[in-house]
Parts: C-alpha cells; structure tokens; sequence
C-alpha cells in the first residue's frame, strides 16, 4: 500500500452545500478520501447520500444550486501537487478531460445528438493533445514533399509545404492568424484533412481498443444509431482517449443490461491495467463493487462512514449501516431484510451520528456527539461508536 | 393447480411505416408468438434483456395493446380452448361457433362493456413511479380513480375505501391529501401499488417496480407485494432483469429472448441448472456480491439483433457458442425437458 504523500488524489474536509428554497443542503460535510495510484476505489450508498456530488466536486463541477464551501482537491502528479478547488477556469479545463475524465450515467445524455461519435471523441484529441498531433500531421506532409519532389511535381510540392508552414504556425501558437486566414481559403483549406485524417487513425485505434466491432464504421455514426452498450463505450474511448490519470465513473452500468454490465466493467478493469489509471467507481450495486473495485468508501447521508479494502468490508462490514446495506442484498431462502425508517433530509440533518435514527445499536451519545473516523483494522477505518 | 392466464400464440407486432404514402415496409416483432401458462396465486417471474419484448408482452396480456394474434384467457376451462383450436384448425377463422366463442371467453377478442369489466380483474404496477402517477393528482385521487371509473364506491365510502388502501401498503392519513412529488422514491411505489390494488384485481403485472429504487427501499416494496399477495390471494406476473431479486421471490421463471421465451421452469431448477445456453449467459453476468468468488464468465459477444430482422432459425445462434447448421436453418419449439422445465433449444445443456 502506498505512503500517504503517494495518493493521487487526496480530498480533505471537503464541504458542499446546496442553496435551495427549503434551506441550505448539507450534501456533503466533511469528506475526507484518499484516492491512490492505479487502484479501484469504489463509493457506495444510496440515492442522495452524496456519492456523486463527491465525484463532480474532485473537478470542481459541484451541481447548481450546489457551491463547495470548504475544503481542498489535491492532485498530486508528477511530484507536484496542485488544489484543483484553487486553479482559475483555464486551468481546470485543461486538468478536465486530460488528467480527469468521466463517465456518466447516461451514455444517451453525455453524446451530442448532433455530431458523430468519431468528432467527438476527436475533439477531446485535438483540446488536449493538439501538438502532439500536428506533428504527426506535419511529419506526414514531409513525407508526401519527399515523395512529390521525387517524382518531379513541384507543384504538389509546393502546396505541401504550404500547408507544413501552416501547421508550423500552428504549433508556435494554436489561435495563430495564418491557420485562421487559410481556414477561410478554398484549396487552401483543405490543410485540414490530414489533421484530420491522423485524427481518424488515433480514434479509430481507440474504438478498436473499446472492442467496438467495425470501428471505421462507427466512426461515422451518430449518437442515436447506437445500442446503449455501444453508446457507453464511445463515451469511455473519449473518457480515456487523453490516458487520463483519474478516471471517474459515475454508475456507468446502472443503464445498461447485466449482459453488457458484465463487458463494460471487464473493458473497464483492462484498460485500467493497461493505461495505469486510477478509477473512482461509483455504484449502489454491491455486486459491482465486488468485482472490480480494490477499496471501498461506504457513504450515508454526505458524509463517510467506512473505508476498507473490498474483501475485508465483505468479510467484516463494521459500520451498522455497511451491515444493513449487505443485508438488504436479495439472497434466495431467505427474506429481505429493509433498513429501517428513511434516509434523513440533509435540510436538517440529524444531530451526532446521521445514522442513528434508524441504526439498532444508536445510544445516547449517538445522538449527541458525531462520531469520528477510527481505525479498526489494517486499513479499515469507520465512524461509528459501536461498532466493535 | 388452476391455470389463470393463458397466452397461446401471441403475438404483437409493430408496422414500419416507410415512404411518403405510408406503406408497410416490415415488421418490428415484439413478442413473436409465446404460449404462457401462469396458475393461480403464483409469482411468476418473466426476464430477459432490455428491448426482448418483456414489457409489451406484459401490456400486451392486459389489452393495453392490442394483441396483433393470438389468445389470452383468463380463467377459462380448458375444454373452451380446445374447442377453439379445433374448430380454428377444422373451419378456419369465419365459423360462426368459433366467433362466438371468442367474443364469450378470448379476452384478446373482448370489447366494449366486457372489456372495461375485466380490466377491474386486472392491474398494473409500472416501472418508474415519477411518469406513471400523474402530478397535478392528489394522493387521494390517484388512488381513487379506478374506483370512480368502475363505480365501486362513491362519496364517504371512496374515501373509506382509499384510506384502507393506503393503510394497506404503509401509508397514513395524512398522505390523502398531498401530491406525487411529496414523496420519496419508495412511497410513491407504494401508491402506485395502492392504485393498482383499488379494484380488488386477481392478476397484476409488475413491470420492473423496483429497478428506479435504491436496495434498502428494494427490499421493503418486495416485501410489501409478498404480503399483499397472501392477504389478497393475487397473482404476479413480474417482469425484471435483475434475476437476482427474480431468485428470491418467484415460485416459475420464464426467460425471453427477441421476443419468445426461450426457457421456463420452476426458480430452483432454473439457478441450480440453466438449460439454454443463453440463460446460462445471463445468470453468469450478474455480479456476486462477493470478492473473494471469482466466477467463470461467459460473456456474449455481439448485442441482440434488431426485432425487425431476426437471423432465420434459432434468434440466438449469432451469439451462441453451441451453434451449428441446424440452428441456423430452423427454429427450435418450447418443449418440456424434464418435469416443468421447458426449453427452445437444439442443443439445451446438461
């Protein structure tokens, strides 16, 4: 296990509330969270406990009318460490999508209906790693100058290196006026193509790495032409196209089929091997968390009530409510069992331990003092009184 | 047992309309042809992939479709049926006797005042309890619609009548009067459930009614429908893709692929020996809440092919590993294997 220095990404005490007409939300109050390198860290609860308010304030995305009050994301890559709740918006965006990406839900509502899968993924591309790609772009076009000046079409070769010398602007900077000027040029124009065309290779690639079947075809397709299991692929090719250092996946399979559940999460878990990333799996299926996940974080009502490695939660839940969560798992012969009461409005959160309204073990101080995280076991902490 | 629900070959199609006048292209087959039996009192599990046909063979059984072929019966003896596959077989469709017995005991062929009075035998339970109730409703309305339009209760004795409900399904007083979005999740399945209850029904759908519901509330609206189905004596038919809840509460699975059931059998037959190779896909997708298993995965490649085209012979040998000529070229029938255990395979599994 690595040192604590060594974690990717360290979440402290942070707070977000939402501003509403009924009062302030407390969605989360104090979330302290370690993710670290090339681990599965798994986050589960039930609906409005937090989970993904957690996952859109690590890149400073906190849902309207949500606002983070406190607290610090630190990103710790290539030995430096940066806040990412500090940096200005210019510098979030290039963090966004590069060194963090994520899935969503809804594979349907994170494509735009209007353009085909390959744009966008290729757009993804050309907002992070343009340079890498012009030079790719500009190294081909040196090898068609060789080869037209070889077979004695100067002219071919002069429009070569015409667009070479557009694509040299380009890399000196990216709004560069001559790139703009040709852009509107017809002939000239057509610079673009094999930009255009090195693109293609990259996020054709990418689809075949998705194990998307055709990826040429698909390329060209639409948002709506595809299944919803193809759809969440395309969305993973333009989350991990950037090799992504965080990867983010709010329920990516709460939509889909167990049958293509099982394919997305294997996808998943092998291309989290093979680009070294780290995920921060977000569930409320248990089953989920017990595949692919490496530790978990168990929430209740935005705050962190467990952390543990996966096969010591499953052996040894703790937290009263882990326990109940595990408990409300259908399981054949055997009737289910439901938590009871309701998860608590977090207008007005109840005071102490949030649980202990509805936890069988709550005593008095329960509800008077919260209870703070303690550790109970190699790497297994929780926030509960009684838990022993 | 008593057989409540009988479909023999039914079969609901969708036209696709193509051109600018309209004309019938082919046909999206939802549900191509199922023979289902579902006894009295039974908790009947109806599974499969989204987009297999599940749902509308489920509207389609209420009449909220119109079935494109086919039978439906409800409580029919089976002299009746026999007598009407046989003159169908013997006279073909116009005989006189058979139209007539149609009309009398095929709900697929019922309309008017015996269609509305049989609706009162039969319910639903939606997926999604936000669309299915309607906002601007109160509570007490909601729960009392189906009690106005069929006229069972009127005045003092409607409100009587939907306080029971809600006290039924674990509501209270002081729900009457508020509206669907005052509620969690959780409770306003429980009005749904109350709603579906009103009328006092024998059969009731369930489609999928606790997918949109978080495992703790889950596990409280399954209980709550095991003991309504014991206080009321009703009868589920349960669609859902979670096989795992399916598991725990049906007595008889049946598994549907592009539109036809494929296996049927008694719940602890079908997890303890799957016979058709794409039951046996299915139930080793779900993830086991359980690391230190690691299970064999049989994972199925390519996606279900669109309705609208299904591969000639058996629809699953693109994407079954047992495949072979036969497969291609005819489609298997339903056919029992062992006692109560009904598979559509060439090739059902040891």
């Amino acid at each position: 296990m690595a040192k604590k220095s060594d974690a990717l990404v360290q979440i402290r005490d942070l707070v977000v509330r939402f501003y509403t007409y009924e009062g302030i939300v407390k969605a989360l109050s104090g979330i302290n969270l370690e993710i670290q390198r090339e681990e599965t860290l798994g986050v589960v609860g039930e609906t409005g406990c937090g989970k993904s308010v957690t996952a859109f304030s690590i890149i400073a995305l906190p849902p309207p009318p949500g606002r983070i009050e406190r607290g610090e994301v630190l990103l710790n890559t290539n030995g430096s460490t940066i806040d990412i709740l500090k940096l200005p918006r210019e510098r979030l965006q290039d963090i966004r999508g590069h060194k963090i990406s994520m899935i969503l839900q809804e594979p349907s509502a994170a494509l735009n209906p209007l353009f085909t899968i390959g744009d966008q993924i290729a757009e993804v591309l050309i907002r992070h790693r343009s340079e890498t790609f012009i030079k790719m772009a500009l190294e081909e076009l040196e090898r068609d100058i060789e080869a037209a000046e070889k077979s004695g079409s100067s002219f071919r070769a002069w429009v070569y290196r015409t667009y070479a010398g557009i694509y040299r602007s380009l890399l000196k900077n990216r709004r560069s006026l001559k790139a703009r000027v040709a852009s509107r040029i017809p002939f000239l124009r057509r610079y673009r193509r094999k930009l255009d065309a090195v693109l293609r290779k990259e996020v054709v690639g990418l689809l075949r790495e998705m194990r998307i079947a055709n990826p040429e075809g698909v390329f060209d397709l639409y948002p709506h032409e595809l299944s919803g299991g193809m759809q969440q692929r395309a969305v993973i090719a333009m989350a991990l196209a950037c090799r992504p250092k965080l990867l983010i996946a709010d329920e990516p399979t709460t939509s889909l089929d167990v049958t293509v559940q099982a394919q997305i999460l294997d996808l998943i878990r092998d291309l989290k091997e093979e680009f070294g990333s780290s995920v921060l799996y977000i569930t409320h299926n248990l089953g989920v968390v017990a595949e692919i996940c490496d530790r978990v974080a168990v929430m209740y009502a935005g705050q962190i009530c467990e952390v543990a490695e996966v096969k010591e939660l499953f052996k040894r839940p703790l937290h009263p409510y882990t326990r109940a969560l595990f408990e409300a798992i259908p399981r054949p012969g055997r009737g289910f069992v439901s938590i009871k009461g309701t998860v608590p409005n977090l207008v007005n959160p109840p005071p102490g331990c949030r649980f202990h309204p509805r936890c069988p073990r709550a005593t008095k101080i329960c509800s008077q003092e919260a209870p703070r995280m303690v550790k109970a076991g190699r790497d297994h902490l929780v926030a509960c009184y009684h838990y022993r | 047992m008593e057989v409540l629900l009988e479909t023999r070959g039914l079969k609901k199609y969708y036209p696709i309309l193509s051109g600018v006048l309209r004309r019938k292209k082919g046909d999206v087959r939802a549900v191509d042809g199922v023979d289902l039996k579902v006894y009295r009192g039974e908790f009947f599990g109806l599974v499969g992939e989204s987009g297999c046909g599940k749902t509308t063979f489920g509207k389609t059984v209420l009449r909220l479709l119109d079935p494109t072929s086919g039978h439906i019966y409800f409580g029919v003896p089976e002299e009746i049926k026999q007598r009407i596959e046989l003159l169908e077989k013997k006279e073909g469709k116009r005989s006189p006797e058979l139209l007539k017995l149609l009309k009398e005991y095929d709900f697929a062929c019922f309309s008017g005042k015996r269609l509305k009075q049989m609706r009162k035998r039969l319910q639903i339970v939606y997926q999604d309890p936000t669309t299915s109730l309607n906002p601007r409703m109160l509570v007490k309305n909601i729960v009392g619609e189906p009690l106005v339009i069929h006229k069972l209760a009127r005045g003092q004795e409607l409100e009587e009548r939907v306080l029971d409900l809600l006290y039924k399904v674990g509501l209270t007083r002081d729900h009457l009067r508020r509206y669907p979005h005052e509620f969690s999740g959780g409770q306003r399945q429980r009005i749904a459930i109350a709603r579906a209850l009103a009328t006092n029904p024998e059969f009731v759908v369930l489609d999928e009614p606790t997918s949109a519901l978080d495992v703790s509330v889950q596990a409280q609206i399954l209980n709550l429908l095991q003991e309504l189905q014991r206080e009321f004596n009703l009868t589920y038919l349960y669609i859902t893709h979670d096989l795992s809840v399916a598991e725990c509460v049906c007595n008889r699975i049946a598994v549907m692929y592009l539109g036809k059931i494929v296996e049927l059998a008694n719940t602890g037959q079908f997890f303890r020996r799957p016979m058709h190779p794409y039951s046996r896909a299915l139930l080793s997708a779900i993830p086991i809440p359980d690391p230190t298993v690691k299970r064999k995965k049989i994972t199925l490649t390519g996606e279900v092919p669109s309705p609208a085209n299904p591969p000639p012979g058996c629809t699953f040998n693109p994407r079954c590993p047992y495949a072979d000529e036969k497969c291609r070229r005819e489609a298997p029938p339903l056919v029992e294997v062992k006692r109560g255990h009904f598979v559509a395979c060439w090739h059902p599994l040891k």
